[in-house]
């Protein structure tokens, strides 16, 4: 799906000035932003504010249920879990890999893309088709495929499985960015530009790309809730992260067979997942209103 | 109550029926039924159909090619070799009625069970054992586990109809005990008339239940084999569901979908055992959970068995087995489990000792700055392996051994474990391993022996016992060497053995079942209906 | 036309020969197959007699040449592990999934259509905000987990429904409510999104002055050109959901063509692998085509560009 922005010269406002915000957006959606700041917050600051180690095994305190339940206590406040590892320290430690792979997946995938498809867009020629055909044949690969193989081939590291979410998702910026780019192209202000000299790569940089970025940054802010599904279901099929790394995915995914007689193993991680990934698309809704309230929420 | 009318068919008619409804209705009946009886012998019919949901899909049909322990849940119940497993796991005839053997242990004669059929009716003779070597050892068959038994076997002679005698190459102790999984036996009648892949339309065998249908990746279909020598199942209709997710596989004993559920994991036993309508059934295999140390080229410490012993010695095997496995595991404290031939030996055990263990790898001089690398199994053939892995890098790390951990899928992980040239920057490899029936001759000792394909040890003293191991015509002579040997291998600790794992069933209590022990698969032909 | 139609064509053969350079090279990166297709007693001979067989053993350009060529043929070799063809054993999983994608895009049609009419129509209202929340939430639980919380509502719980398995108009129910109520959310958005902007367009806002009655117009106009971005996303999504359904047919026991794809690459069987992939990928690529062919004829405007 592509919003299209509006078509205005990036003038004295610069890449994210102001004038390209609409004032009917209204504040941010306060609940959603908190909750993706204290994430934010969380991956930072990671083992400094943990309570625990999160990969220390006790074996005296094994599915430990949360402090307010029967049998829980306060030195685990949202209980441990099959190897007495404590959840709440998990689900810090999980934030910062969870939201650092579906970050970087979607930041480094989405830079590739975006030039890349700005390339096609506006070179146009034979550049455009060569990438658009790699475009077309990454898309047409499902990402289990890719995964696995590089899973396999160069094994499991934080690395590698960002390695691989990147290679799955540039594909779908650069179809995007160069069917925008197309559409601008042709506008008037373009050609003002480069009947008045400018260089391509100018005209590229700093008229074509603030216009498409409203799409990209409402496609990269969508992207991360679903990077961190995409990573969870890799876990789930065993060759997603692996230990002592934890992320969102992988506990949910481990807690998964102990679902019937420890709840809070699956509980939280789907929590935070489920919360990140509504936080996130709450964030790109209003970013996509701010942008550009007119066309679609 | 059964009553049989003209034309032979069974039917049953309510007791409780109202009069009402007469003789007419009942014929009526019958007769929908007889219609809807089909092709499927009638005798079948009359006995209840059972639903078994399993995990993996079968790899062949072929059973002189079967490649793994995975394809065993149908070859166990399809096939049958000369002698084999009993309800109690140990070797007993089956097809083979008797047996002697020569003084030198060189050639055995069988004579067959007068009784004895295959599927399509025609009686087992010693012709179809000379073929079921022959095509077993043949290189088109590529057969690839024909080194375990066949490939020894010089010659089966045919005696009479009934009477053969089978010439080994080498003596081989084990032999009886592997005749029942490695070498099954095949009609000649049919393989020759069925020309390609016999086994792929029909495979033909003759245990108490036979091939009817499959549908790749969803089910296979057997019948009860009537005929049969003397195992013939309760059941008339089988289906083998396959079901790969452990939760969902679990699910269908409890929503009444199948009858009996494989390879219920040990988390879900408990709450599966609080069920009204199921039982857990546990039975020991052989399957044995161990850590492999890299004495070849890893962390030098390793190279010392007083080192390894330590390690052996910081692990709390008891409170780990509870953590992980919830119980469902026996404790193992020598390389094989006790019921083993030869390994029911006393030694004095590793003990639970984190201060000693720490002292002891101090005293060695034991480099703690180096890490030692775990190579774990990631995807789920066996239960819990990475929760165990995980569990022994904590201990070791609690007496300071730090520890990093690689998880590989199966497929890495194999390749790893089993490379020619073992990668030195791995040190310890969690490792699971069927024995074969009752005898250490088989997998297990394959991992400690110089070359072999698992092997991460070296010791010509070793080496030089393995060698011998089966080489001897008393079985007590025999049974005091492996004690031997046994015991020295303890002392040398190559592996951290853990424990061996129970296999454990998911089973309505409609159903009474004794599974047979000692192996990984469901062994069906004892199911019965719970009176 | 003619020509955008040939040009398409064209786009798309160039495409498959690239992937079948990519799927190629994947496959073979996910390691060697030895070891899981022959067991540990299978002696040097074997497994060299293995190698030799499926022609592991050449250089790497040789095996592409061989393979590119068996592929025109519709050769895909023989499964390491199954020893069938792997082009039957593949399309014996393909109808499965397209059965459930299939469903799962009937499922989403039938809750995302009349959920992001009724919030275009109402904007502002606690409906709208019922339905961006269901949308949201739709989107952020992975299937693996709405899979098994259905499994344990409807067939442990309430013994209404099989937990798994693939056969009768049953199975269909939980596998495709679980995939289509993930794609719903999309679904919805988009009609939200191209409702709102039908309404506001100025044909509309006319008949309104006119007078003529809110649901004729709803029915007639809005829906309408509403209908347009929405069949090309049904094409996308629909690509989506043949390939993406693996977790869904791992938790349901469906044996489709995603949970071969996953068995294949575990068990490095390559020519199922590449099979799996390239008829996917062929089948995908064909929607989309179809889609964009469709998309020109009712729109002339885009044939142009």
């Amino acid at each position: 799906m592509s919003a299209t922005a509006e078509e205005r010269p990036a003038g004295a406002g610069g890449l994210l000035g102001a004038r390209l915000w609409r004032s009917g957006a209204g504040r941010p959606p306060l609940l959603a932003t908190a909750i993706c700041l204290l994430m934010v917050v969380a991956a930072l600051g990671g083992g400094a504010i943990a309570p625990y180690v999160p990969d220390e095994a006790d074996f005296t305190a094994i599915l430990v249920p949360p402090a307010w339940a029967e049998g829980g206590s306060l030195a685990h406040l949202l209980g441990t879990d099959q190897l007495g590892r404590d959840m709440l320290s998990r689900l810090i430690a999980g934030a910062r890999i969870s939201l650092l792979t579906a970050g970087a997946a979607v930041l480094a995938g989405g830079t590739i893309g975006v030039t890349l498809g700005l390339a096609a867009g506006y070179l146009g020629g034979v550049v455009e088709a060569v990438i658009m055909r790699i475009v077309d044949a990454f898309l047409a690969l499902p990402f289990i495929l890719m995964a696995l193989a590089f899973v396999a081939a160069l094994g499991t590291g934080v690395g590698n499985i960002i390695l691989v979410m990147v290679l799955t998702n540039w594909a779908r910026y650069a179809r995007l960015v160069r069917s925008e780019v197309v559409s601008i192209k042709k506008r008037d202000f373009v050609l003002l530009a480069r009947v008045a000299g400018l260089r391509p790569r100018q005209i590229a940089l700093r008229h074509i790309l603030p216009n498409a970025l409203t799409s990209i940054l409402v496609l990269a802010v969508l992207d991360v809730g679903r990077a961190i599904i995409l990573e969870s279901s890799l876990s789930f099929l065993g060759v997603g992260i692996q230990p002592p790394d934890v992320s969102w995915g992988l506990a949910l995914a481990e807690g998964r067979t102990y679902m019937t007689v420890a709840w809070w193993l699956t509980v939280w991680p789907g929590l935070a997942i489920v919360l990140a990934v509504m936080s996130f698309n709450a964030l790109g809704d209003w970013m996509k209103a701010g942008f550009d309230p007119r066309g679609r929420l | 109550m059964e009553r049989a009318d003209s034309s032979g068919i069974t039917t049953s008619t309510r007791p409780d029926a109202p009069a009402v409804l007469g003789r007419r209705a009942a014929l009526l009946s019958g007769a929908a039924m007889a219609l809807a009886a089909g092709a499927a012998p009638a005798r079948a019919q009359s006995k209840p159909s059972l639903t078994v949901a399993v995990g993996t899909d079968l790899n062949t049909q072929d059973p002189c090619r079967v490649a793994g322990g995975n394809d065993y849940y149908f070859f166990a119940n399809v096939f049958e070799g000369l002698y084999g497993p009993d309800e109690e796991g140990k070797p007993a005839p089956l097809l083979a009625e008797s047996h002697t053997v020569s003084p030198d242990g060189l050639t055995y004669e069988f004579t067959l069970r007068p009784n004895a059929r295959f599927h399509n009716g025609e009686p087992v003779t010693a012709e179809d054992v000379r073929f079921s070597w022959q095509r077993a050892v043949a290189p088109e068959t590529r057969n690839p586990r024909a080194s375990v038994l066949v490939a020894n076997i010089a010659d089966v002679e045919v005696l009479d109809e009934r009477r053969c005698r089978v010439r080994l190459k080498k003596r081989d102790a084990s032999f009886l005990d592997n005749c029942g999984e490695y070498w099954y036996i095949i009609s000649k009648k049919h393989v020759e008339a069925a020309g390609e892949n016999p086994f792929d339309r029909q495979p033909i065998g003759t245990g108490p239940f036979a091939f009817v249908e499959r549908r790749t990746r969803s089910y296979i279909k057997l019948r009860g084999f009537d005929q049969h020598w003397g195992r013939v199942p309760a059941f008339g209709e089988v289906t083998l569901k396959i079901v790969p997710d452990d939760q969902s596989r679990v699910a269908q004993v409890q929503t009444g979908e199948s009858d009996i559920v494989v390879n219920v994991p040990p988390v879900l036993a408990a709450p599966l055992q609080r069920l009204p309508n199921v039982q857990v059934i546990r039975a020991p295999s052989f399957q044995n959970v161990y850590i492999a140390i890299n004495a070849l080229n890893g962390h030098p410490g390793l190279r010392r068995a007083d080192v390894r012993r330590a390690l052996n010695m910081a692990v709390d095997k008891a409170a780990l087995l509870r953590a992980t496995m919830l119980g469902f595991a026996q404790p193992l404290e020598l390389p094989c489990h006790t019921n083993i031939f030869g390994c029911d030996v006393q030694v004095t055990p590793y003990g639970y000792n984190p201060d000693r263990a720490r002292q002891i790898l101090r005293e060695a001089g034991f480099d703690f700055n180096r890490p030692l690398r775990l190579l774990g199994q990631g995807t789920g053939r066996v239960p819990q392996a990475r929760e165990t892995l995980q569990g022994v890098a904590a201990f070791l790390n609690r007496i300071g051994v730090k520890t990093e951990i690689n998880m590989l899928d199966y497929g890495a992980w194999i390749s790893a474990y089993g490379a020619r040239e073992k990668d030195p920057s791995v040190d310890m490899v969690f490792a699971n391993f069927t024995d074969y029936n009752g005898d250490p001759s088989g997998r297990l000792l394959r991992q400690v022996r110089t070359g072999g394909t698992y092997s991460w040890y070296s010791n010509p003293e070793i080496d030089a016992m393995l060698d011998r191991m089966n080489d001897f015509a008393s079985v007590e002579e025999r049974q005091q060497f492996v004690r031997g040997l046994i015991a020295r291998l303890h002392e040398e600790a190559p592996l951290i053995p853990l424990w061996t794992l129970d296999s454990i069933y998911g089973v309505s209590k409609r159903l009474s079942w004794k599974p047979t022990p000692n192996v990984s698969w469901p062994v069906l032909w004892n199911v019965r209906r719970a009176s | 036309m003619a020509r955008f139609i040939l040009t398409r064509l064209g786009q798309t053969l160039v495409t498959l020969a690239l992937l079948t350079i990519l799927i190629f090279v994947l496959a073979r990166l996910t390691g060697d197959p030895t070891p899981l297709v022959l067991p540990s007693e299978a002696t040097e001979a074997d497994r060299a007699f293995f190698r030799e067989q499926y022609g592991l053993d050449r250089p790497i350009h040789e095996q592409y040449v061989v393979f590119l060529r068996n592929v025109l043929h519709g050769d895909f070799g023989i499964s390491f592990r199954y020893r069938e063809p792997a082009f039957n054993l593949v399309l014996m999983a393909i109808g499965p999934t397209l059965q459930l994608a299939g469903v799962s895009m009937l499922v989403a049609v039938m809750l995302g259509l009349p959920l992001g009419i009724a919030a275009a129509l109402r904007p502002g209202s606690w409906l709208a905000a019922a339905v961006r929340a269901y949308a949201s939430f739709g989107q952020a639980v992975p299937t693996f987990w709405s899979g098994l919380m259905l499994i344990f509502l409807f067939a442990i719980t309430l013994p209404l429904l099989p937990s798994s398995g693939y056969g009768e108009v049953e199975n269909f129910v939980l596998p495709a409510v679980t995939l289509g109520f993930y794609a719903s959310a999309s679904v919805t958005m988009l009609t939200w999104a191209n409702m709102t902007e039908a309404l506001r367009s100025d044909f509309v806002q006319m008949e309104r002055v006119l007078g003529i009655p809110r649901r004729l117009i709803v029915l007639k106009h809005a829906l309408r050109n509403a209908s347009l971005p929405i069949v090309t996303y049904l094409g996308l999504q629909f690509g989506l959901l043949l390939g993406g359904a693996v977790v869904t047919e791992r938790v349901f026991a469906w044996p489709g063509v995603g949970q071969m794809l996953v068995d294949a690459i575990l068990n490095r069987d390559y020519p199922v692998v590449q099979a799996a992939v390239m008829l996917t990928a062929v089948l995908v690529m064909t929607i989309n085509l179809a889609v964009d062919l469709l998309y020109a004829v009712l729109d002339p405007r885009v044939s142009r560009s």
